[in-house]
Formats: C-alpha cells, structure tokens, sequence
C-alpha cells in the first residue's frame, strides 16, 4: 500500500545507546578465527552495545525522550499520543507506552500504544502516528522505541550472535510541513525470523537475504516512481542497517552511489527498531548538516518492508547519546 | 571454471572441498553458513570480474547455477 500525507514535520529524533559494548573480535575463541573474520567483512559490525542485565529498552527510548526534551523539541503538555514500538516491551501488560507516559509526565488524556515491530518499526511508527496526526485533536506524536535483541539471540548461533545491538529512540511528529510524505509498506507473512514467547530469537539469513536485495530495491524504486523524483533529488538514503553487503546491493540495485547510502554498523550491529533513527542521530554526531530530502527504507521481521521519502527541512537530529547503567 | 570455483570455495569457507559437481548445493559445502555464503558470492564477483544482480543471487543455489550465470556474462567455461 502506497500513502501519502501532507502538512506533517518530523521535528527531531534522539537514540541512546547503552555505554557498555561487546567486541565481535571477542568471538573468535567460541566461532574460530575465520569465521569472525568473514563476518566482519561481510556485515561489517566491529563491535556493537549490549544493555546491562535488567536494564529495558523503554530505558534507552526515556533517555533519548529526555534529550529532545532539554534540546527544547517539545513541551510534555503538547504530546496528545505516545507510542511505543519493540520487540522486546517491558512487559505483556501494562504498555510500555503507558509507562514512559507516566515517567515523561505526559498528561492523561494522552493516547498510549505499544506497536509490536522490528527492524521496519521506526516507519511503522512515522505511519501510525501520520495516521494519528490526521485528526485535528491530535497536535504531536511522541514515537519511541527500542529493543534489547543482544541478551535473546542463541549464543551458539553465528549469524545472530555477533549481529545484535541494543538501542532506543525518540521522535516528535507534528504538523506544519509544506511537503507529502509517501510511505509504502507490505508485507509477506513468513516465520523466517521469529522470537517465540520464552525462547531465543530465530532468524534464516538466506531467506532474509534473498528478500531484502529483491523485494527492498523494488519498493524504492516504486515509492520514487509514485513521487516523481530522479535519484539525484534525493539527499541521502537511510537503509535499516541490517548487513553491509545487503546495504551495498540495495544500493547498486537502485542506482544510489554508495555515499549517498551510509553504513554506520561497525559500531552499532543491528539495532533492529532503532536502527533508522540511530543512523540519523550518528550522522548528526558526525556533523551532517543540510539534508532535506530523505529516502528511508526498512525491512526484516514478518517479512514486513516500508520505504518513506520524507523531508527533514524541520528534524532536529540530536547526536547519540551513550547512557551508563542505572545507578541501583 | 569448476576448478578456480573450488579454489575460492576453499579458500572462503576455510577447508578443503569435496569434488563440486554442476548439482552440488551451496548449503551442502563444508563450512557453509549464511554469512558463508556472502563471502562465496563476493569472492566470485571479485575473481571473474563480475557484478551479480539480485535476482541472479537469488537463483544460485547449486555450483552448477553459478557457473550458468558466470557462463552467461561471458566467463569461460
């Protein structure tokens, strides 16, 4: 499904990250020397943050919530609908949206909803709030997120085990853009990545491979032809950072010159939900300035993909915050 | 062709290789993961001088499918 919205701003995005990380050279006792080589190689991940045990991805979504609220993005009071997007929520009941509703001090008639979503759930999110954003109640979103894969992969199983980092995120959604967002979004039901209620996560890389280089090219390629745009239009092109060779063949399939596309996983791993505005907030710690028009594209969990070509005229991308452990 | 593949195959999963025969599946190779098979198809592209396209990545899951699509951009059998 293709569509499009008009009048909305993204109007700033924090991520946070936990401060400790985990050494994907760190594996090689447990995979053999070559085995971590060529992952480094191909997906490209040095080392990624892990969160301390206990500690919530709700945890890094606050902190992120309350850098946007010291960089002055929004005021408590004017957020009408709070979400929650993770694969890994605090808890069945009550929502995890609820609860950072409570410790943001959002006020009570504040819709609160957790969104079940992985790697696409940032532009599940950006979707459901230009949803929310349509009704004239409804003056700003606040979109968290964040999940915490690192401690649920199987620690015997190479593909996921050096692959996963933890993360989460804040973004405000409001009205006042002059452009259309386009958002495309499918879905093919499919168990090829999976995290059972109590057990660890699952994932067949050929399978996931096989469909993000096809089906992910395709989508962009629609969501530019619905816009009307050349490649050259557009300023950046932010991929779910999923693999450095899928990144590199997303971007040879649709054209993109490959610094048009950054890779930021050798610090970061996968960070699943996070992983989109992580990669904004990196970018933004390195000093990119003057991006106005952005191709976002997602894709993993079942199997779901989303593209999104928004304009960033009026995001405040604050850098990555690194937040220790809390104190007991 | 089949000997320079079994070369790279070796080489890439790090241990000798079985004869590859054109029906040899990819997933039935000594060593092969999914990240293997990334490497595999990397150190192919970079051997024979060659850009694979998905749907072609997709479609090869035996040696014998490969070295068609090599065969296809002109590689020598």
């Amino acid at each position: 499904m293709m569509q499009r919205f008009g009048g909305l701003a993204l109007r700033g995005v924090a991520a946070a990250v936990p401060e400790t990380v985990r050494e994907v050279a760190g594996f090689a006792e447990r995979f053999g020397e070559q085995a971590v080589a060529r992952f480094r190689q191909i997906v490209g991940v040095e080392r990624f943050p892990v969160a301390p045990e206990g500690v919530q991805a709700s945890y890094y979504a606050e902190a992120a919530a309350r850098d946007l609220l010291a960089a002055g993005v929004f005021r408590p009071e004017e957020i009408d609908a709070v979400l929650f997007v993770s694969q890994t929520p605090d808890a069945v009941a009550p929502t995890t949206a609820s609860r950072l509703q409570g410790r943001l001090g959002l006020g009570e008639q504040t819709l609160a909803l957790d969104l079940n979503q992985g790697c696409a759930g940032f532009l599940t999110g950006l979707l459901t709030a230009a949803h929310l954003l349509g009704h004239p109640a409804c003056r700003n979103v606040l979109l968290l997120g964040g999940d915490t894969l690192s401690r649920l992969v199987d620690p015997a199983d190479q593909t996921s085990a050096m692959l996963f980092g933890d993360a989460g995120f804040a973004a405000v959604v409001g009205k006042g853009g002059a452009d259309a967002w386009t958002i495309a979004s499918a879905s093919a039901p499919s168990e090829a990545i999976a995290l059972p209620h109590g057990g660890r996560f699952q994932m067949s890389g050929t399978d996931v491979f096989n469909f993000s280089i096809t089906r992910v090219p395709e989508q962009i390629q629609a969501v530019l032809a619905a816009t009307g745009e050349s490649r050259e239009a557009i300023d950046l092109v932010l991929l779910h950072q999923a693999n450095a060779f899928i990144l590199r063949q997303i971007a040879r399939m649709t054209g993109f010159p490959e610094a048009r596309v950054p890779c930021r996983m050798a610090g970061r791993g996968n960070t699943s939900v996070a992983s989109l505005p992580l990669l904004l907030c990196d970018l933004a710690g390195e000093g990119m300035r003057g991006v106005k028009r952005a191709l976002l594209s997602a894709f993993g969990v079942g199997l779901t993909w989303m593209t999104a070509r928004l304009n960033l005229d009026f995001c405040l991308c604050r850098p990555t915050v690194a937040c220790p452990a809390p104190r007991e | 062709m089949m000997e320079r593949l079994a070369g790279l195959f070796s080489e890439t999963l790090g241990r000798p290789m079985p004869p590859l025969a054109e029906k040899t599946a990819f997933a039935d190779l000594p060593g092969w993961d999914s990240v293997a098979h990334l490497a595999l198809l990397l150190a192919v592209e970079r051997a024979f001088g060659v850009a694979f396209a998905s749907a072609e990545m997709v479609s090869m899951r035996t040696v014998g499918e490969m070295a068609a699509v090599l065969r296809g951009k002109g590689v020598a059998p």
